[in-house]
C-alpha cells in the first residue's frame, strides 16, 4: 500500500509540526505545511493532497470558507477538521460545507492516527 | 427474490411444486389412458362389426344362391359379398399386425395389433379359418359363369355353414376380450385417478398442516420477539428511540423516556417538539444539524462525537404540578443501518443529574478543603491567645448584628441606621481580622460591607434587601464556628493551645498588618511601637487599644503616607514611618498616640468630598474652618477615598474609633500639618489597666 498525500493546514507552527510529526509515515506522506486557507488551496493544488487537516480559526481564510472551496476543487478530499471544542457550531458548519470529521484538540499521537484511518478507510489508493 | 423463494421458503415451494407435478401427471396419464379407452372402444366396435360381418356374408352366399341368374339382386348380393369379405379381410389384418381399417363411419381408423392372449388365440384361430373362406369366397366373385358359380358356391356355403359359427365365436371371443381389456384400462384410470387425487389431497393436507404450523410458529416467534422487545424497553434505564431520516421518533420506544420528559404518547413527534420546550432553541437548533449530519454517508460517525451539542445539557422539564425541575441529560446518537443504508439513528438518553450534581459537590467540598486548609494555615500562624479572644469577640459582634437586624423597623431612614451600625461592628471584624492576617474572615467581612454598601446606593431601602445581608451573617456564623472547632481540634493536637493566654499581650501582629497593608496599597511602610507591651493582657483596655491600633495603622498608610516616588520628590524617604505610643500620665490617664510622617489631612480635599456627598452645600462649606473641615472624617460613611477598598474607602474607621472612645468616655485629638504629616492622640480616663513592672 502507497501513502497518501498529507496536507496539514494550521495557523499555530507547533500544531503543524506536530501533526507532521505524528502522522504514520507508512500511511501518510505529508506533502504540505499550510498556515491560513489561502496557502492551503494553492498547496492542494500543486501537491494533488487527497488527505487534510484542517484548523478552523486562521488569519486570511478561515478553515470553513476554505473546506467550502477545497471540496469545490476537489470533490473527494478527505478533510478532518482539528480544532478546539469551544466552538460546536464552527464545527458543524465546517462538516456541513463537506469536512469528514472532527478531532478535537488538545490531542495525541494515538488519536490522531485513529481520526486519520477512520477518516480514509474505503479509499482507494 | 429468488434467494428467499430457494432458502426461507424452500420447503413450501418443493411441496407446491410436488402438488402441481402430481396433479399434471394425473391429468396426462388421464388424457394418455383416456385417448386409449377411445381406441379400445373402437376395437370393440370393429371387433363386434366383424361378428355381424361373418353373418353378413352367410347371408350374403345365401342370396347369390336364391336370387335369379343375371338378376340385380344377384349382382347386389355379390356386391355385398365383396364388401363385407374386404372389410373383415381388412380388419382382421389390422387387428393381427396392426395397420390401417375402415371405421364404422366409412372413415379411416388405426388399429393396434391385439397382445393379450385370449385376443391373440382368437385372432390366429380365425385367421386359420379365414384363409379357406376367403379363397372360396374370391372363387364365388370371381366365377365367369354361372356354372362357376355355382360350383364356387356350394363349396364356399358348405364350408361357411360349417365354419360359421365358429367364426362368430372367435369373432365374439375377440369382442368380449377386448371389452375387457378396454374395462380393465378404465378401472386402471380410475385407480390412477383415486391414488393421484388422494395423494394431491394428502399433499395439500401436509401443506396445510406443516406450513400453517410453521406459520404459527413464526407468528409465535415474531409474537414473543416483539413481547421481549417490549419488555426491554419497558424495563430499561435510559430513554431510547429511534429517529428517522425526519426527525420522527419511532412507534417503539422506552418506557423511561415517557417520565424523564413527562409526557406521554410520543411515537411520531419529532425531536423539535420533544426538546422544543425543553432545551434552548440553539441547542435545538445546533443538535439537528447535528443529526442531519449523521444521516450523511460521506461523515465518519466516528469522528464527529465530539460536536455532539447535547453529550451534556442542562433540561428544564415542567413536571404534572407545573414546577419547572432543572436536570442534566446526556444524549448519544448511533447509526443504525439497514443493507449497508443509514436507515435510522438510535437515540440513548440518560439523566446524568445525580452524577452532574456529584462533581459539583465535589468541586465545592474541594474548594472548601482548600479554604480550610488556608484558614488553617492561617490559624496555625495566628497567636493561639489571641485568636480565641478574637472569635470572643467575632461571637458577640455578629450577635449584636443579629440583633440590628431583628429589630422592627419600617422607615426608609431607620432601615438606613440599621445598616450603618451594621457595617460599623462588621468593619471592626474586618480590621481585626486583617491585623490578625486571617484572610478568610477578612475576605468574608469584606464580602458583607460590600454588600451592605450595595442597598445603601439604593434610593429607597426596603425590609427585603436585608436578605441578602442575612445570608452574609450565616456565613461569617458558619465560618467563625468553623475554626472554632479547627482550634479545639487543634488544641487536642498541641498543649499550647490549651494553657491559659500569655500574660503579656503579644502586638507582633500588627507589624504583620503594616506590611500587609502597605503592599497593598502599593506603599512602603514601617511601623514602631512604645508602650504597648507594658498593657496586660487581661487589661479591659487592651482589646480597644487593639482597635485603635489597627484603624489607626490602615488610616495611616491609606491616607497619610505617601508613595514611594511622591516621598522622595519631597525629599522624604521612600519608607514611610508609623508610630504608635502608649503613655500614662500622672493621673493614670492613657494616650494612646497614632502618629504618621505622610502628606497630613488634606482639607480641600475634605471639602470637595463633602460638596460630593451632597450632604452639604458649596456655601455652607466654604464658611468652615480647616478643625471643623477635619472633624468630617469621623462622620459615618464619610470616605475621601472614592472606591471601598479592602483596607480604606468605607468610611467607617475613624467614624468606629470615635465610636468606641465616646463609649470610655475618652477624648480624641488630631494633629495635621501639610506634607508632614499626623498625629491622632486619644485619650482615655484612667483605670487601673497598667501593669506594675515588678
Amino acid at each position: 500500500m502507497s501513502s497518501m498525500k498529507l496536507l496539514v493546514v494550521d495557523d499555530s507552527n507547533i500544531i503543524r509540526r506536530k501533526i507532521e510529526r505524528s502522522a504514520d509515515t507508512s500511511c501518510f506522506d505529508v506533502v504540505g505545511l499550510a498556515c491560513n486557507g489561502v496557502e492551503a488551496l494553492t498547496m492542494l493544488q500543486s501537491t494533488q493532497a487527497s488527505v487534510v487537516t484542517m484548523d478552523l480559526t486562521m488569519p486570511e481564510m478561515d478553515g470553513v470558507e476554505c473546506v467550502e472551496r477545497m471540496v469545490k476543487l476537489k470533490p473527494d478530499t478527505r478533510i478532518l477538521v482539528v480544532s478546539a471544542l469551544s466552538d460546536v457550531e464552527t464545527g458543524i458548519l465546517a462538516l456541513e460545507k463537506g469536512a469528514r470529521g472532527f478531532l478535537c484538540k488538545p490531542f495525541s499521537e494515538q488519536q490522531l492516527n485513529e481520526a486519520l484511518s477512520e477518516l480514509v478507510e474505503g479509499l482507494d489508493v | 427474490m429468488l434467494e428467499t423463494l430457494f432458502g426461507k421458503y424452500r420447503n413450501i415451494v418443493i411441496s407446491i411444486a410436488l402438488f402441481l407435478i402430481l396433479d399434471a401427471s394425473v391429468l396426462t396419464l388421464n388424457f394418455y389412458i383416456s385417448f386409449e379407452i377411445a381406441g379400445d372402444a373402437v376395437d370393440v366396435n370393429l371387433a363386434g362389426r366383424q361378428r355381424m360381418l361373418s353373418q353378413r356374408m352367410v347371408k350374403s352366399l345365401h342370396d347369390i344362391n336364391y336370387a335369379e341368374d343375371q338378376s340385380e339382386e344377384r349382382q347386389r348380393a355379390l356386391d355385398e359379398l365383396a364388401l363385407t369379405q374386404n372389410l373383415f379381410q381388412t380388419t382382421l389384418g389390422a387387428f393381427d399386425r396392426g395397420g390401417e381399417a375402415l371405421g364404422a363411419g366409412g372413415d379411416k381408423v388405426q388399429l393396434e395389433a391385439v397382445n393379450t392372449d385370449p385376443a391373440l388365440a382368437a385372432v390366429s384361430r380365425a385367421k386359420q379359418l379365414w384363409a379357406p373362406y376367403s379363397t372360396l369366397i374370391d372363387g364365388v366373385l370371381s366365377s365367369s359363369n354361372d356354372y362357376e358359380l355355382e360350383r364356387a358356391l356350394s363349396s364356399a356355403l358348405a364350408y361357411g355353414r360349417k365354419h360359421n359359427l365358429q367364426l362368430l365365436t372367435l369373432m365374439n371371443d375377440l369382442t368380449v376380450e377386448l371389452e375387457h381389456v378396454a374395462t380393465s384400462k378404465a378401472t386402471r384410470l380410475r385407480w390412477i385417478q383415486t391414488v393421484g387425487i388422494s395423494l394431491a389431497i394428502i399433499n395439500f393436507l401436509i401443506i396445510l398442516v406443516h406450513f400453517l404450523g410453521q406459520l404459527k410458529e413464526s407468528d409465535r416467534r415474531v409474537e414473543r420477539a416483539r413481547k421481549e422487545t417490549t419488555e426491554i424497553l419497558e424495563t430499561v434505564g435510559e430513554g431510547l428511540f429511534l429517529l428517522d431520516k425526519n426527525c420522527l421518533i419511532s412507534s417503539q420506544y422506552s418506557k423511561v423516556l415517557e417520565s424523564m420528559f413527562v409526557r406521554k404518547d410520543l411515537a411520531g413527534l419529532s425531536l423539535e417538539q420533544l426538546l422544543g420546550k425543553v432545551v434552548s432553541d440553539k441547542d435545538l437548533k445546533t443538535a439537528q444539524r447535528f443529526i442531519a449530519l449523521l444521516f450523511r454517508e460521506e461523515i465518519k460517525s466516528n469522528l464527529v462525537g465530539d460536536l455532539n451539542p447535547l453529550k451534556e445539557i442542562e433540561v428544564n422539564i415542567a413536571d404534572n404540578d407545573g414546577r419547572f425541575l432543572t436536570k442534566y441529560f446526556s444524549f448519544t446518537f448511533e447509526r443504525v443501518y439497514e443493507a449497508g443504508q443509514i436507515k435510522d439513528i438510535l437515540v440513548t438518553v440518560d439523566d446524568i443529574s445525580e452524577r452532574i450534581r456529584l462533581e459539583k459537590e465535589l468541586a465545592v467540598s474541594r474548594a472548601q478543603n482548600e479554604q480550610q486548609l488556608e484558614v488553617l494555615t492561617n490559624i496555625l500562624h495566628a497567636n493561639p491567645s489571641m485568636l480565641k479572644s478574637y472569635l470572643k469577640q467575632l461571637a458577640l459582634s455578629l450577635d449584636k448584628v443579629n440583633d440590628i437586624l431583628r429589630e422592627p423597623s419600617k422607615s426608609s431612614s431607620s432601615l438606613k441606621k440599621k445598616l450603618h451600625s451594621i457595617f460599623i461592628e462588621i468593619h471592626k471584624v474586618k480590621g481585626e481580622a486583617s491585623a490578625l492576617n486571617l484572610d478568610s474572615f477578612e475576605s468574608l467581612s469584606h464580602q458583607f460591607e460590600k454588600s451592605i454598601q450595595v442597598v445603601l446606593e439604593q434610593a429607597n431601602i426596603e425590609g427585603d434587601d436585608f436578605l441578602p445581608l442575612v445570608v452574609k451573617l450565616e456565613e461569617l456564623v458558619k465560618h467563625c464556628e468553623f475554626v472554632e472547632s479547627l482550634t479545639t481540634k487543634l488544641a487536642q493536637f498541641s498543649d499550647t493551645a490549651a494553657v491559659a493566654p500569655v500574660e503579656l499581650r503579644d502586638w507582633s501582629h500588627l507589624y504583620d498588618l503594616t506590611d500587609k497593608v502597605a503592599s497593598r496599597t502599593g506603599k512602603q511602610a514601617r511601623l514602631v511601637m512604645s508602650g504597648l507591651s507594658e498593657l496586660g493582657a487581661d487589661s479591659p483596655m487592651a482589646e480597644l487599644i487593639n482597635n485603635l491600633a489597627v484603624q489607626g495603622i490602615r488610616n495611616a498608610i491609606v491616607h497619610g503616607i505617601e508613595e514611594g516616588e511622591e516621598r522622595e520628590q519631597v525629599d522624604k524617604a521612600a519608607l514611610g514611618r508609623v508610630e504608635l505610643r502608649l503613655l500614662q500620665s500622672n493621673t493614670g490617664e492613657l494616650e494612646f498616640v497614632i502618629k504618621d510622617d505622610g502628606h497630613g489631612i488634606d482639607v480641600e480635599r475634605i471639602r470637595a468630598q463633602a460638596i460630593k456627598s451632597g450632604r452639604w452645600t458649596e456655601d455652607q462649606l466654604e464658611s468652615w474652618s480647616a478643625k471643623q473641615l477635619t472633624s468630617l472624617i469621623f462622620e459615618p460613611g464619610f470616605s475621601t477615598e472614592d472606591s471601598h477598598q479592602l483596607d480604606a474607602g468605607a468610611g467607617v474607621g475613624l467614624d468606629l474609633i470615635k465610636q468606641q472612645v465616646n463609649a470610655m468616655r475618652g477624648r480624641i485629638r488630631i494633629a495635621s500639618r501639610r506634607g508632614l504629616g499626623t498625629k491622632i492622640s486619644v485619650f482615655l480616663p484612667a483605670i487601673n489597666s497598667l501593669k506594675h513592672a515588678a
